[in-house]
């Protein structure tokens, strides 16, 4: 017997946990399992999003206008020193995302052991709506795991945009972890399981807590600059074409995987209050009761430029226009944002410390979100944010089925 | 008061309120008691309960403490202290007058006033642009400090408001620690809270600096019953409630000031909790520090939650031990009747700490008449209690709730300052 | 604090209620049991202690293997502990304590096997049921316990106090010699002192005020103290570290390292006391929570009083966790075959990060250490937590035995 409380994953990679859900209808791509939501007496706590498939969850499912509301991401220094210590640190990434996802009581491990789990969800661990996606940092692929010749093909580590100001701190890592739920506690109780499952093996570098506002009053949540935020982002077949690598340049294994680019962005946001609403709605070009485009009157009408080149209506240098300047040559720069706003404590001035959790996702980085954030250099809104952490990750390819792992085409 | 031109008439809506426009009743909520609002995310449309839209404003008390109650507290809270920097006694007024006209259109989702061009927004659309009071209530407390000479206030100190003592297992930081002035700020979301702050600050900046804050979320109950803590515990089960609460909350006590009556002595401790640790702890342990069980939160002489422990049966600790913390916390005698007090916090989570753990803990908020005889009696009996190994108090600090408002041409601590 | 509160010298507990036989028929009205009780003992697995019987239910229970949840109640008219046995009398399940007229929900995974159930009825003879075969197809269930009794751990346990009086010893000639460089105006040398006298301390290994107000006034924090640093409350070896680094003269810091010895000597005069070292039920926590207390104070920079000795003390916790371990190892041996050896390379690796902060073999106390070092003596010191929390939970000496 080996009494480390980490031995029973093994286990469980390769079959235990595998449960299917046990039947439940479908909200929005979830499943509330009856049998949580009848004891926990809130449907909320049963829903679960499904964790095999060729893609990870967390990025369209759910899609980043029903994202759940609450958040955290987290980014990790591999302490693992093999290539079989790495495996084994993403199996066991695997068996606990599996888990938890799926919701259901936790194991009893005896009386020789501490609980298995921490009851911060009560004794039925519902999922509680949980995803989670996993993403690996440019700096996985340097000499220690020999995976060098297997680095995704854009992968870098994130670099200072002209108005930056990056805080080592909150930069980069090996891994990335975006875990969203329906209420924090599940947020919180699931980063804390994940971290004690694989100590040792991988440190918390940095994580930010994030939430999503609810519609006020319809559709898209605000960000704290109180702009509607997300309004443009592709939906359907055409985020599923923009996301999902499938360049046939990219390693095999990569083929599923997404970019994930992760910006951690403080908001003045009493510098901001002091801006009048004219040159507020000019530096977004959005209407910021309505989240109209300025040349529009509803929040979904889409942006006429051709009909206003000198920007008469929605200036040039307006934020809508230069990250998505609706160009035939431009479409393939688009991208998918599913974002949250966070609230630290106080800065040394007595101003509040709070912002933008900026996510985004796609299939090429650097003809992406590169080349979007390149054109946004120095507009107008730079002077009231200033982005001080995250960093680029790849997002794995989804575990396929109970036998397969994160990460798994990638060491084999 | 020396104001700036510009920030007067960005203010003014503000200023009206107190005197005058802020009596409009409020929405719906209030009579009938619960309104449904929106909450927040894929959870929403499915959330159990419906929770209130607003809650009132004016009255004898503030709200936030037991409107709505503990057991039904809003989803999403921030604790903030500040540093009052008003020039002189008529700047502090109009401070409080100024929180008072925000605080009363907040509470009730009455959006500023346009300002006209030439201006900015007066509200910052976090919530978009009817701004709805989804749940808020701004809950307004003053410090011992706010009684120094500053404002030739000390004669009319509330009996016993004083800086918060260091207690025997503290570790805290200045930087986290007291401050002139608290405000609780509870909504059903977040941004409710981020919202409600900001503009508070925004209207106050010229005679009040943010100290310190804390964001904090209340758990839903998991499954049922009195929400969970941190360490996996429900907390919150054995706070009074009725007329008990009422009786043990707001101030009557003819030894303080005349001013004072109806206001309520609040405590914040700002509690990291050392989660890692407690998860290599074996269950029986953790049940034996709080006394109840972890997954029914019954006493571990009971069967159900709502069990009440028998220590007379129990005198030598056998079955809860003599410094679980339930028994240490409320002995249940008639002689610790009095000391008991209203808990009403919320979970915390910041980022990482230095050794890579999780920076996440309690916000600790406890309502009472005389915080010397209900919670540092409390306290000190709880000092070396085997729970402290697992808990770092680091902030907080005592504060006097001010009374209620109780009509539209009232402001806070009116009494006090006249 | 922990100590299984069966293992202390019994104490009468006042009888309460007069109900005898079995518990569902002598309830009385005022709500003891809750609703729980009832719908659980519909479906069978409803097991009741009363003062002369154990899970007579047992008998008639249904035989399946696998996930099975109970509802315990007391019938009794005192506490009691109720376990679950597996064949080779390993316990696999408990309820460590519960009151007359309760009820507890108890979840278990059962392996196939035969099992029964153990009453302790405080100052009742134990009593026990059938043992009942369960068959199925269940995995192995939970990792089943050997009892501990406390006279198991009673050689361990001198064997500690044996070993914490010789560092002890050592810990006071240093503090002489720091009493020397004090008396000679030698600060320089009496910082390099102190750092070799708290680690000597640490190396007694008494973790989390296990050795209660005399180790606090040899090892203290001004935390928690009314005037902070500079509290009359605070001293010993963090108050001498405070005066070396923040400019206090000798002669003060001479009358700090007198009165730190007079402390040392307290302890070592009272080493034999249960609040001491003197209770060998605390070593098995001792073997966990000396490194905790090192991440919590040492690593974290809580305990830093300006000598900046964090990873220094962190050696030394792990070295005498090893030495924690190596007493009870034997006892450790037949319930977790490999806990040791798993716990010793992870110690090892440990120390090693720790090592590779020191230049020329000396700590360094100014030195950050980079990113990669940290992260290695953070998973480090981790993973080995995990590994040792286990050491109390299977050596708990519970009641029963």
């Amino acid at each position: 017997m080996n009494p480390s409380r980490r031995n029973f994953l093994k286990g469980a990679v390769s079959g235990a946990a595998g449960t299917a859900l046990a039947g439940g209808v479908l909200i929005e791509g979830a499943r509330v399992d009856a049998n949580a939501a009848t004891t926990t007496g809130d449907p909320a706590a049963g829903m679960t999003y499904p964790f095999h498939g060729p893609n990870q969850a967390g990025i369209l499912t759910p899609g980043p206008a029903s994202k759940q509301a609450a958040s955290v991401v987290a980014s990790f220094d591999v302490t693992a020193t093999s290539k079989a210590g790495l495996a084994e640190l993403l199996q066991a990434l695997t068996s606990r995302a599996r888990v938890l996802t799926a919701g259901g009581t936790p194991p009893d491990l005896g009386v020789g052991q501490p609980p298995s789990d921490s009851d911060v969800l009560g004794p039925a661990m519902p999922a509680d709506g949980l995803t989670i996606t996993v993403g690996a940092g440019a700096s996985l692929f340097d000499g220690r795991f020999g995976l060098a010749s297997r680095k995704p093909l854009r992968l870098t580590t994130m670099t200072a945009f002209p108005n930056d100001a990056l805080e080592d701190a909150w930069l980069h890592g090996d891994l990335s972890i975006q875990l969203c739920a329906n209420h924090a506690d599940a947020v919180h109780h699931a980063l804390r399981d994940i971290t004690r499952h694989t100590r040792g093996a991988m440190q918390p570098r940095w994580k930010m807590q994030g939430y999503a506002s609810p519609p006020r009053p319809s559709g898209t949540g605000r960000n704290l600059l109180g702009f509607k935020d997300g309004t443009a982002n592709p939906t359907g077949s055409l985020a599923t074409s923009l996301i999902w690598v499938d360049n046939p340049a990219e390693p095999a294994w990569a083929r599923g995987g997404s970019y994930q680019a992760v910006r951690l962005i403080r908001m003045l946001v009493e510098f901001w209050d002091r801006v009048s609403i004219t040159e507020q709605e000019g530096m977004f070009g959005r209407r910021r009761d309505s989240g109209a485009p300025l040349d529009g009157t509803s929040e979904f009408d889409t942006p006429d430029f051709a009909a206003d080149p000198q920007g008469n209506v929605i200036p040039l240098d307006s934020h809508i226009r230069l990250a998505n300047p609706r160009t035939t040559a431009t479409e393939n720069n688009r991208l998918v944002r599913r974002s949250y706003s966070y609230d630290l404590g106080f800065d040394d001035n007595g101003n509040m410390q709070a912002g933008h959790i900026f996510l985004a996702y796609q299939q090429d980085l650097e003809r992406q979100f590169i080349t979007v954030q390149k054109r946004l250099v120095d507009e107008p809104l730079a002077d009231y944010v200033q982005p001080f952490g995250g960093g680029y990750f790849y997002v794995l390819p989804g575990v396929r089925d109970s036998a397969d792992w994160y990460g798994r085409g990638l060491l084999a | 008061m020396a104001s700036k031109p510009g920030a007067v008439s960005r203010r003014s809506f503000l200023k009206g309120t107190a005197t005058g426009v802020a009596g409009t009743a409020v929405a719906g909520g209030a009579a009938a008691g619960i309104v449904a609002a929106s909450s927040p995310g894929a959870g929403a449309a499915v959330s159990a309960g419906a929770v209130a839209a607003a809650y009132p404003f004016y009255g004898p008390n503030q709200a936030g403490i037991l409107t709505p109650d503990p057991a039904r507290k809003q989803a999403a809270s921030c604790v903030a202290a500040f540093d009052v920097t008003a020039a002189g006694k008529s700047d502090l007024a109009v401070l409080l007058q100024t929180l008072t006209g925000a605080i009363a259109a907040l509470t009730a989702g009455r959006p500023p006033a346009y300002l006209g061009i030439g201006q900015p927004p007066a509200d910052s659309d976090v919530l978009g642009p009817a701004m709805p009071a989804d749940g808020l209530t701004v809950t307004v407390g003053v410090g011992a400090s706010l009684f120094d000479a500053r404002y030739g206030l000390a004669a009319r100190r509330p009996a016993r408001l004083t800086t918060m003592p260091v207690f025997p297992d503290d570790a805290p930081e200045p930087a986290w620690t007291g401050g002139d002035l608290s405000l609780q700020v509870c909504a059903n979301n977040a941004d409710a809270v981020h919202h409600a702050t900001r503009l508070i600050m925004k209207h106050t900046r010229d005679w009040m600096q943010l100290r310190w804050k804390m964001h904090g979320y209340a758990s839903p109950a998991r499954p049922s019953g009195a929400s969970r803590n941190l360490l996996g515990f429900k907390d919150g089960t054995a706070n009074p409630a009725g007329s008990l609460a009422t009786s043990l909350v707001w101030i009557d006590d003819p030894a303080e000031p005349a001013w004072a009556r109806g206001g309520s002595y609040q405590v914040v401790r700002l509690i990291r909790m050392l989660v890692e640790f407690w998860d290599r702890v074996s269950l029986s342990e953790q049940e034996n520090m709080f006394g109840r069980r972890r997954d029914s939160g019954a006493p571990l002489d009971g069967s159900a939650e709502a069990d009440v422990p028998d220590y007379a049966a129990d005198p030598a600790g056998t079955v809860i031990p003599l410094d679980a913390h339930i028994r240490l916390a409320n002995p249940r005698t008639t002689a610790t009747a009095p000391q008991r007090l209203i808990r009403r916090s919320y979970n915390y989570d910041l980022g990482v700490d230095v050794n890579g753990n999780m920076q996440a803990g309690h916000v600790f908020l406890a309502y009472q008449q005389d915080v010397e005889r209900q919670f540092a009696t409390v306290q000190r009996r709880l000092a070396g209690e085997p729970l402290v190994d697992y808990v770092q108090p680091f902030g907080g600090g005592y504060f006097f709730v001010l009374p209620g408002v109780r009509s539209s041409s009232g402001w806070f601590g009116q009494g006090l300052l006249t | 604090m922990r100590w299984g509160k069966w293992a202390t010298a019994a104490v009468a507990v006042a009888v309460v209620g007069g109900g005898t036989g079995t518990a569902l028929m002598v309830l009385p009205g005022s709500g003891g049991v809750s609703s729980a009780v009832a719908s659980a003992a519909a479906t069978g697995d409803t097991m009741t202690m009363t003062d002369t019987s154990c899970a007579s239910e047992w008998a008639k229970a249904p035989t399946s293997a696998g996930g099975r949840t109970f509802t315990i109640t007391s019938g009794a008219t005192v506490p009691g502990e109720v376990n679950l046995d597996n064949a080779a009398g390993q316990v696999v399940a408990e309820v460590e304590s519960m009151a007359p007229r309760s009820s507890v929900r108890l979840s278990v995974t059962l392996g196939a096997g035969s099992y029964r159930w153990y009453c302790y009825p405080q100052g009742k003879p134990s009593t026990h049921s059938a043992p009942i075969a369960l068959t199925g197809a269940a995995g192995p269930g939970p990792v089943a316990v050997s009892p501990v009794a406390l006279s198991d751990l009673a050689g361990p346990g001198q064997q500690y106090e044996t070993y914490a009086a010789g560092s002890l010893a050592t810990l006071a000639a240093k503090v002489t010699q720091i009493q020397g460089d004090l008396r000679a105006g030698r600060l320089a040398a009496a910082r390099t002192d102190w750092l070799q006298a708290q680690m000597d301390w640490e190396l007694v290994g008494a973790s989390y005020d296990s050795f209660g107000d005399l180790g606090q006034a040899v090892d203290g924090l001004p935390a928690g103290l009314p005037r902070g640093v500079a509290d009359p409350q605070f001293t010993g070896l963090h108050r001498l570290e405070y005066g070396l680094w923040h400019g206090q003269d000798a002669a003060t810091l001479e009358t700090v390292a007198t009165q730190l010895q007079a402390s040392i000597g307290r302890v070592r005069a009272n080493l034999s006391s249960p609040g001491l070292a003197g209770d060998p039920a605390q070593l098995p926590v001792r073997a966990h929570e000396i490194l905790e207390d090192a991440l919590r104070d040492h690593l974290s920079l809580m305990d830093n009083e300006g000598g900046g000795a964090g990873y220094a003390e962190t050696y030394a916790d792990a070295q005498v966790t090893r030495v924690v371990l190596s007493e009870l190892a034997p006892l450790i041996a037949t319930r977790a075959p490999s806990l040791v050896s798993t716990a010793s390379g992870q110690l090892s690796a440990l120390q090693s990060a720790l090592f590779a902060t020191t230049a020329n073999f000396q700590w360094q106390p100014a030195k950050p250490a980079t990113r990669a070092q940290r992260d290695k003596i953070d998973a480090d010191i981790d993973a080995t937590l995990e590994t040792l929390s286990v050491v109390p939970d299977i050596l708990e000496v519970h009641r029963g035995q």
